[in-house]
């Protein structure tokens, strides 16, 4: 290992090369056509398609680039205007851009990268953006799985039973970012738990990870951050795609997609569908309860885009959704079999149907003028049994958004207004308690941009938004960016997040266990600050490689929190209103570097420090990793023929719960061990067809016991919620990949 | 471990034999090749081509040098794939529909959109 690291820290050095001497330029102009006259656009962004390398127009419109070998193709892109893909001849030195008014409703899109990621060098919020290509590095299976590469978000199974998976961002559980699928919030409420599983891998064309604050146009609700991914374009996604996944643990999976543009583009469709299931029934520790459920699940989604050049933009769709879970003590036993014979059993079933829209308008002649609405509604309903607990849930919900964007004098003073309505309605019962209510959140908010160049931008949100049961409160929120150096970019953020709690739904891992609830209070709105800098530098190495830098820090302060309090007696959760200190401080560093042609590598270390106060005393929050380290590597050959992904986590020990007799049997101290995890995949590209295959969790590390007091799971002492690492040891996996474009 | 360790450099030698048997053979084929991207979509095209080990295009003179096996494929072959991408290969004329899909700047000048500007939408 230490071997290794120096080795790669040699080539990194050797690969280090003085700058190239004559570099070719592309010099431009950037205009609109008003009436015949070309009128330049300032600030406007050009940059060589699939890389970084670009520049900002100046007051004239003009531009100058350097040319990237191989690369020929520009693109330039301006706020409320069309993109515009520019494919210069070879020695062509002189180039005049005309940009077509348009709604752009979705922010500059940069895609099929050579990078699996990257960090945005425009976006004033930074923004990791996990492509397709980073996608595809881990070839199953759901959002759950996008981040097994990335430092920034931690994901681990909520609870040794069910398969639910949890993120984490910034040390703190992942209902404290946002989630969205194409910025409409998407697991609020019932999905909490299951919710990224409801996401399929190849359905996705990116991820966006921002850290600390968001903008206020996307609510009030993310306070570590920001996670969004965008789905596949039915106007330039494949017009077939087919994906098969199997794996040797008895996981099998399709996804298959088809898409249509109607007449003259302007029209067009796509059906997404997603089957999958865990067929075989694996216990490998011997505790007589399912590593992981029995499942099916069907995902099916149609979408659809509507354009009308220069004056509207529509997308809307519908998704279908229905998940089934059987897990517990189902070894040699039907679901009914076992829970007549008096098996601790899990079953769920889950149904969800979503439907949106997000429409665009601009104003022509108004510059830099749009008008954006945002729809969505929902329907959750999920019946399910954990052992003696059943737990049955349906949700109704409403979301709408709308802003309004222009500018003051010119496209240096950009104002964002809007109004937004959240509508929740709950009918929630666990074992003949009800949690039912609705919440019925409607507000109004304000964002004022600054950028009166390419390298600073500052950004000033404000909103109030007024709560059925918690009252009004106020959500402020700034940004800035400033290019320090032509390569050095510094940001930072400060703001506050609120949220309404769904304690059962975000925590089923309690569920699955003999704790008892214990609600001391009534709960009142979580409410907490944020303030982060971070500063990104990147190096070139050669003409085509670069290296990049990242540093940052993020603090995260409570005012309000329901706390989970587990430290208290190994037969209770108790559940009630912070008093005192509740914080996470994380530091995070990044190097990220193309060291020779086709081999990327990405090397981080990530440094947690969670609190909070439980029963009057300010304590390391249990199952946080305080130290994270990730190297990842990966080797192309030319136009991708062959390619090889090796990704090393290393998960630093994390607190276990305070009075748990059971945890002392099974042989544990204070703090679970730390531990690595190694993924690797090879993928092999054809004329027609993609292959794969890998290897997830090669050493086959797995957390030992982690159903405590599985002889009698109907007894005090039942935990299976106590989770640290792996549950699933070493799996191959194998799979296909087919598209007609 | 050591086992599968002799194994492997087994497996690794016995490929480095086999692949030393069939002969190879460079071809130079006229293309009708326009632009850079010309140069890399004819030779992605044939890089995921049965037999073929190497192919470059030469924009000066518009030709492209194959090196391929010729147990494996043989120049007619070559010729019909590097018709399938939508370029002319020495006297077999372009597939017309692969042709059509071309970019702007990939097509030959009389039937270019944009002649001047380059303008891809």
């Amino acid at each position: 290992m230490k071997l290794s690291l120096s080795l790669m820290s040699l080539m990194l050095i050797l690969t280090i090369v003085p700058p190239v001497f004559s570099q070719e330029k592309v010099s431009g102009r950037i205009v609109e056509n008003v009436k015949n006259d070309k009128i330049p656009l300032p600030y406007a962004n050009v940059y060589w398609q699939g890389t970084t390398t670009g520049s900002v127009s100046d007051e004239n419109g003009q531009f100058k680039l350097n040319r990237i070998p191989g690369n020929n193709t520009l693109i330039a892109s301006y706020v409320g205007y069309i993109n515009d893909t520019i494919i210069l001849k070879s020695g062509q030195k002189k180039v005049e851009v005309v940009l077509q008014p348009g709604s752009e409703l979705a922010e500059v899109e940069i895609k099929q990268r050579m990078a699996g990621t990257f960090i945005s060098s425009i976006k004033p919020i930074k923004t990791e953006v996990i492509t397709t290509a980073g996608l595809t590095k881990l070839a199953c299976c759901n959002l759950s799985e996008s981040f097994e590469n990335n430092a920034t978000v931690d994901v681990g199974f909520s609870d040794a039973v069910t398969g639910a998976k949890q993120i984490q961002m910034l040390g703190l559980a992942g209902v404290y970012s946002q989630l969205m699928v194409e910025n409409i919030p998407f697991t609020r409420g019932l999905g909490a738990a299951f919710g990224l599983t409801y996401i399929p891998g190849t359905w996705m064309e990116s991820i966006q990870v921002s850290k600390g604050s968001s903008s206020v146009i996307n609510g009030f609700e993310s306070m570590t951050g920001q996670i969004n991914a965008e789905f596949r374009k039915p106007f330039d996604m494949d017009r077939f795609y087919l994906n098969l996944y199997g794996n040797n643990e008895g996981r099998l999976e399709l996804n298959s997609h088809a898409s249509h543009v109607f007449a003259e583009d302007k029209l067009s469709t796509a059906v997404l569908a997603h089957v999958s299931g865990q067929f075989k029934r694996i216990d490998m520790n011997d505790d007589g309860f399912l590593d992981q459920p029995l499942s099916r699940q069907l995902n099916l989604s149609n979408r659809w885009s509507y354009e009308k050049h220069g004056v509207t933009e529509s997308k809307f769709g519908i998704n279908f959704l229905y998940d089934e879970r059987n897990g517990g003590q189902l070894m040699n036993l039907q679901t009914k079999e076992a829970i007549e014979q008096g098996k601790y059993v899990i079953d769920l079933v889950t149904k969800r149907v979503q439907i949106y829209d997000k429409t665009g308008f601009v104003f022509p002649g108004l510059e830099n003028t749009s008008l954006g609405l945002i729809f969505s509604g929902l329907y959750h309903d999920q019946q399910s049994v954990f052992g003696p607990r059943d737990y049955n849930a349906t949700q109704l919900g409403f979301y709408g958004n709308a802003i309004f964007q222009s500018q003051i004098v010119n496209p240096a003073h950009v104002y964002n207004a809007g109004v937004s309505w959240m509508y929740d309605d709950y009918d929630e019962v666990i074992s003949d308690t009800s949690f039912s209510r609705v919440e019925s959140v409607p507000g109004v908010f304000a964002q004022y941009t600054y950028s009166p160049n390419e390298k600073l931008s500052l950004i000033a949100g404000f909103r109030a938004d007024h709560h059925n049961k918690y009252g009004t409160f106020y959500t402020p929120r700034f940004h800035f960016k400033v290019n320090i150096f032509e390569h050095t970019v510094l940001r930072g953020s400060a703001g506050k997040g609120y949220r309404s709690a769904s304690v059962l739904a975000e925590n089923t891992g309690m569920l699955v266990s003999a704790r008892q609830l214990v609600f001391r209070d009534d709960f009142t709105m979580e409410e907490a600050w944020n303030y982060g800098v971070n500063l990104t530098q990147t190096i070139a190495l050669t003409e085509e490689r670069n290296l990049t830098l990242s540093a940052d820090y993020y603090r995260t302060d409570f005012i309000n929190q329901v706390i989970l309090d587990i430290d208290q007696s190994f037969d209770r959760i108790e559940i009630y209103n912070l008093n005192g200190e509740s914080y996470s401080n994380s530091f995070q560093i990044n190097a990220e570097a193309g060291v020779f042609e086709g081999f990327d590598l990405t090397l981080a270390y990530r440094f947690n420090d969670v609190k909070a106060t439980t029963a009057g005393e300010l304590r390391e929050r249990p199952l946080v990793s305080r130290h994270k380290g990730l190297m990842s590597m990966s080797y192309a050959t030319r136009f991708e023929k062959w390619k090889f992904d090796l990704t090393v986590q290393y998960n630093g020990r994390t607190r276990l719960p305070l009075n748990m007799p059971a945890l002392t049997e099974v042989g544990y101290g204070d703090y679970s061990p730390d531990y690595y995890m190694v993924h690797s995949q090879i993928t092999r590209k054809f004329k027609k067809f993609d292959v794969y295959t890998g290897i997830e969790n090669l050493t086959n590390f797995v957390q030992h016991d982690p159903i405590l007091g599985y002889e009698q799971p109907f007894e005090p002492g039942f935990d299976a919620g106590v989770m640290w690492g792996p549950l699933l040891g070493r799996m191959v996996y194998a799979g296909l990949r087919y598209a007609i474009k | 471990m050591k086992n599968t360790l002799i194994l492997f450099m087994m497996l690794a030698f016995s490929v480095s034999l086999y692949a030393q048997q069939p002969k190879t053979q460079v071809i130079n084929i006229k293309v009708s090749s326009q632009c850079e991207d010309c140069k890399e979509t004819i030779e992605r095209a044939l890089a995921f081509e049965r037999g073929i080990t190497k192919s470059t295009v030469d924009l000066e003179t518009n030709t492209v040098e194959v090196t391929y096996k010729t147990g494996k494929t043989n120049p007619d072959k070559i010729r019909k794939a590097i018709s399938a991408a939508g370029y002319d290969a020495d006297e077999v004329k372009a597939d017309p529909k692969a042709y059509k899909a071309l970019k702007d700047c990939c097509k030959k000048p009389e039937d270019r959109e944009f002649d001047h500007s380059g303008h891809d939408h």
